[in-house]
Order: structure tokens, then sequence, then C-alpha cells
């Protein structure tokens, strides 16, 4: 069977300096990953040559296909992007922004088809948002306008999602929700890969943990194997305990 | 119960979709273009009209058909021009006061087309003037946007599109001055500020390819601009090619404002006033502002051109300067009711 996504030998530069070394990975239907490491280790990089928006070397395959060789339509159908980036442009509705989700499988946000305004309802009931569907999305908080955000991921329907920091700015109690409705699409088969800050979110939600430094993977499993002292204190130069983990 | 959003305010709240926006804007520029053709230092009465219709040599005739005609036909598409150029920019830069005349666009333009007049002798009514205006206005849209960057803050923007605008009336009135015609410099004005008086079919002839193509280019980026408000990465991963969309608009803009600049000067701010008019009653979508934005463009040049007619004065008044009267205050109303927010996207 295909994985989801395969990386070969994946590296990538920003402004001349290196940084994502040699990296290789699968992913396959359904798993939770996230990736934790220190500010600067090329997490959000990795994430951004995974949909596409970076070249370097190495290969990066989707369903087995080079990811170069997609049609952006059918791309954007098969792997959603949440970036870090937050910043809500202009004053459209909560409803119309979710709906944006659909644009790639032909639809516009006036006229969505039946599929497409069941998944942009879906999206915005696992997200907890659909009570402002006609409110400015720009009048929310950070943390509401999160949540509309990755509501427009999911409802794109892809089979991978990639989401940069999804719950970063989120209370606590909608920290767990979206982590337990981005579990929820991982059970359905979606790949789901986040960067976390949250170590203990990080160990809560994922199936498999990536610890990245330096632009490298340093461990990867599942959460009780990588999220020890022996892994995390050489990246973080701190132990569980002072990170109030033990 | 029902809200209703500042048009100048970005977060101010979607208003509904105006289903009939497209047709009121429709009649209101059909009923001006009546109105055109009747206005003007002759008054055409019913009785004229006919006259004009039924004798082919008369006096009427002249006035409605060699001059109020294209007149009339050139206000509106040059306004539409200017409303189309700025929505796309405002769109594509995620910026409120991204428009052509605040980029100095226009005023390059004018510097191009008044340069090959004035140095060069290229007749007014030549096909060479809007590719100058354009090649100038292209040059214009494409450095700002090099300058600015992808994120387009709003101090760059402004600052480069000050610098652009400043430099361009300045060389403008040294070509002018270096003109062996002695009534040159005269032109400044109406290269700067800009007017449809005195406009021709030949006029229209030529502005009219340019304009339809820059309009073809941006029309279909509808969707693309709408996923914009999400930025450039989500947009890309929505399968936008945002290069292209980038050619597409700094191109299409060119064409516009070269077509428009090359023969009625640099009408400034119509470009910022007709996406904001019409913004909230497009959802505040940037991509179904488009077309609302056009017409909204043509209601307004035309309307100025009309007034520019009636307003008693020793000479006529140049259209651009009533768009410019409006467009200023609108300009720092915008600036005003959003300065938070345009701080925060990045300078």
């Amino acid at each position: 069977m295909n994985s989801l996504m395969s990386l070969r030998g994946v590296g990538a530069s920003l402004g001349g300096e290196v940084v994502l070394a040699n990296l290789s990975l699968d992913i396959q239907p359904g798993e939770r990953i996230a990736i934790i490491g220190p500010n600067g280790a090329g997490k959000s990089t990795l994430l951004r040559r995974m949909a596409g928006l970076l070249s370097g070397p190495g290969h990066v395959a989707l369903l087995g296909k080079a990811l170069a060789d997609w049609g952006p339509q059918d791309r954007a159908r098969t792997l959603a992007f949440l970036p870090q980036e937050r910043r809500i442009a202009w004053g459209v509705s909560v409803g119309d922004l979710v709906a944006l989700g659909r644009l790639p499988h032909g639809e516009t946000i006036e006229n969505p088809s039946e599929t497409g305004r069941k998944a942009v309802e879906a999206a915005m009931h696992i997200t907890d948002i659909a009570q402002w569907r006609d409110r400015a999305a720009t009048a929310l908080s950070h943390g509401e306008q999160a949540r509309v955000l990755l509501a427009r991921a999911l409802a794109t329907g892809a089979q991978l999602l990639l989401a940069d920091e999804p719950v970063a700015a989120l209370d606590p109690r909608h920290q767990i929700g979206v982590l337990d409705a981005l579990a929820a699409q991982s059970r359905q088969g979606i790949g789901v890969i986040c960067i976390l800050h949250e170590l203990h979110l990080a160990r809560a939600f994922a199936s498999r943990v990536l610890v990245m430094d330096r632009g490298h993977i340093v461990a990867d499993g599942p959460p009780k194997a990588v999220i020890c002292d022996e892994v995390l204190e050489p990246v973080f130069g701190l132990s569980l305990k002072a990170m109030h983990l033990s | 119960m029902a809200r209703f959003p500042s048009p100048f305010k970005l977060g101010s709240g979607p208003g509904q979709l105006g289903s009939g926006l497209v047709a009121s804007l429709c009649l209101g520029l059909a009923l001006l273009i009546i109105l055109s053709l009747l206005v003007g230092s002759t008054a055409m009465g019913p009785s004229a009209l006919m006259k004009a219709i039924a004798e082919p040599a008369s006096l009427e005739r002249i006035i409605f058909w060699e001059i109020r005609a294209p007149r009339t036909l050139l206000a509106p598409m040059i306004g539409a021009a200017f409303g189309l150029s700025g929505a796309a920019l405002q769109g594509l830069l995620r910026n409120p006061l991204a428009e052509p005349s605040v980029l100095g666009a226009p005023q390059m333009a004018a510097l191009g087309a008044a340069g090959a007049i004035f140095l060069f002798g290229v007749p007014t009514i030549s096909f060479l003037l809007p590719g100058i205006a354009i090649l100038f206005s292209l040059f214009s849209v494409g450095l700002i946007a090099l300058i600015a960057g992808r994120y387009a803050g709003t101090a760059t923007l402004l600052i480069a599109g000050l610098a652009m605008a400043s430099l361009a009336g300045a060389l403008l009135s040294f070509v002018l001055a270096l003109s062996d015609n002695p009534f040159a410099l005269a032109e400044v004005v109406f290269w700067l500020i800009g007017s449809v008086e005195d406009r021709s079919w030949h006029h229209v002839m030529i502005a009219m390819p340019p304009i339809a193509l820059g309009a073809l280019l941006i029309l279909p980026l509808k969707s693309g601009l709408s996923a914009l408000v999400l930025g450039e990465e989500a947009a890309q991963t929505l399968g936008f090619n945002l290069t292209a969309y980038r050619w597409r608009i700094a191109l299409g803009t060119a064409l516009m404002i070269g077509g428009a600049v090359a023969v009625a000067g640099a009408i400034g701010f119509v470009g910022l006033l007709a996406p904001h008019l019409v913004r909230a009653s497009c959802r505040n979508d940037a991509g179904r502002v488009l077309i609302p934005a056009a017409l909204a463009g043509a209601v307004l040049v035309l309307a100025a051109d009309i007034l520019a007619r009636i307003i008693p004065a020793t000479s006529e008044i140049k259209v651009g300067m009533i768009t410019a009267l409006i467009g200023v205050p609108v300009f720092l109303l915008v600036l005003h009711a959003n300065r938070a927010r345009l701080e925060e996207g990045g300078s």
C-alpha cells in the first residue's frame, strides 16, 4: 500500500542557510503526528516543504505520485494546509471564510454543492464556530479566528491535513476540543500532522511524535518512547521535571 | 437585527450580499448615460434630440454624435478601468489603500503619454500612445510591487507610491517645459488631473482595446482573490498559482490604466472609491467585489463628468478635480477607520 506521503532525502534552505537536511519519512493514513522541537528547529519549514510551498533537494510523494506532478486543484483537494500566518485581510463572514475550503472542488462561495454545504457545516460544528457564521471573522478574537481557519482547512475534506500550531492562542478547553476533533478526523483515515509546542498535548493527542532539532528529525516514535528525558533533554536543554511534565 | 456595516471599516461586519447591487448600478449608469447625452454647455431637450436624429446635417447632430456620445462612452469606460484595477490591486495586496493612483501608476502613464506627444510628436490619437502609457504604468506597478514585497505593508506602499507619483509629476512638468510647443506647460493640469473633455471617437477607439484586454485578464481571477483573504500560503495550497496572479494583475492593471490615461489623463482616486463603495454589499469578498467595483467606477466618473459640465466656471472643471475632492476625504476615512489593522498588518 502506498504511504499517504513519503519524503526521501528532503532538504530546504532559507536565505542561503540549510534549515532541513536529508529527511526521510513515511506517513500512513489515519496517523496523528505531532512535530515538536525548539524554535528554529525547522518544523514549519518541513510542513511547508510537505505542502509544496518550498522546493529543495530530495523527493516528496503524495499517494505515491511526486508532489510536483500533481495538478494544483487535485493537490489542494488531497492535502490541506493550515499555515502559521493567521491574518484575515477582510471582514468576510465566518461562513464564507470556511466555504473557501471548497474552492478546490470547483465550488464557489455563492453556489456550494450539497456535499460542500455539508462539509462546511460539519467543519463549523467540529470547531464549535457555527454560532458565528454571519459574523465578520475579523471581529473575533485571535483564538476564535484560529478555530475558524482550522474549520476552513477541515472543510476541504482532504486526506492529509498539515497544521502549523493549530492550538496556539486557544484556551485550554478549545485546545482539547480542537485536538479531539483532529483525532476524530484521523480515526476516519485522514492523516493529521500538527506542530505543537505544548508537550503534554502532544503526548495526549499523537499516535506518533517527531522531535526536530537543527533541521534534523532526532526522534520518531510513539509518545511514550519519545517524550522522555533521554530524547528531550539534549534538544530543549530541560528535563521533563523542569518542564513540569514528569 | 440588521447591521449596517461602515463601507470604510474592514472588520465592521459583512453586509448581506445585495442581489440587486449590480442591477442598481446598471440602472444608475443607464440613467446617467441619458443625462450625459442631454447635459452640457448647450442644453439638449427632447426636441433637440429628435432633430439630431432626424437631420443629419444639423448642429444638434454634431453636438450629440461627435461631442456628447464619445464622451458619454469614454467616461464610464475609464471609470470601470480604474474601479476594476483598484479592486484587483486591493485584493492581491490585501490592502484597502492599494489603488492605481496611490501607487503612482496613472501619473507614470501620464508621463509616458505626454512625453511621447510633446517630445517625440506622437499624435494624440495614435495607437502608440496607450502602448507607451501601458509600459510606464507597468513599470510603476512592477517597481512598487517589488519594493513593497509580498506582504505590501501600508507604510511601504504609501511611501513608495508617493515617491513614484511625485517623480512622475516632476518629470512630466520637466518634459512639458522642454517641449517646443509654447502651450505645452498648460497641459500639465490635463495630464495630472484628468478629463474627458473634447474627446472624440478616435479616443474611444484607442482606449477600448487595452481596457477590454486588461479586464479580460483580471475578471477570471475572482476565486483566487477571494482565497487571498487567508494569506498567500493558504491561497496557494487551495490551488491558486499566485505568481500567475501577480503577473496577470500587474499586466491587466497596466493595460487598463495605460489605455485610460492615454486619452483622459490621470483621473485619481476612482480605484480607491469604487471598491469601498460596494465592498460591504459584496460581503467584503475581494473576488465578488470586482464587477460591482467596475460598475461603481463607471458611475462615479460619468457622474463626475456631468457635474464638471454643469458647475458654473470660466473654464470647464476637470473630472479628476471632482474625483479627488471626493476621493481624498474617503482615503483619509479609510486610513482612520482601519489604522489599527493596517499597522498590525505590517509596514
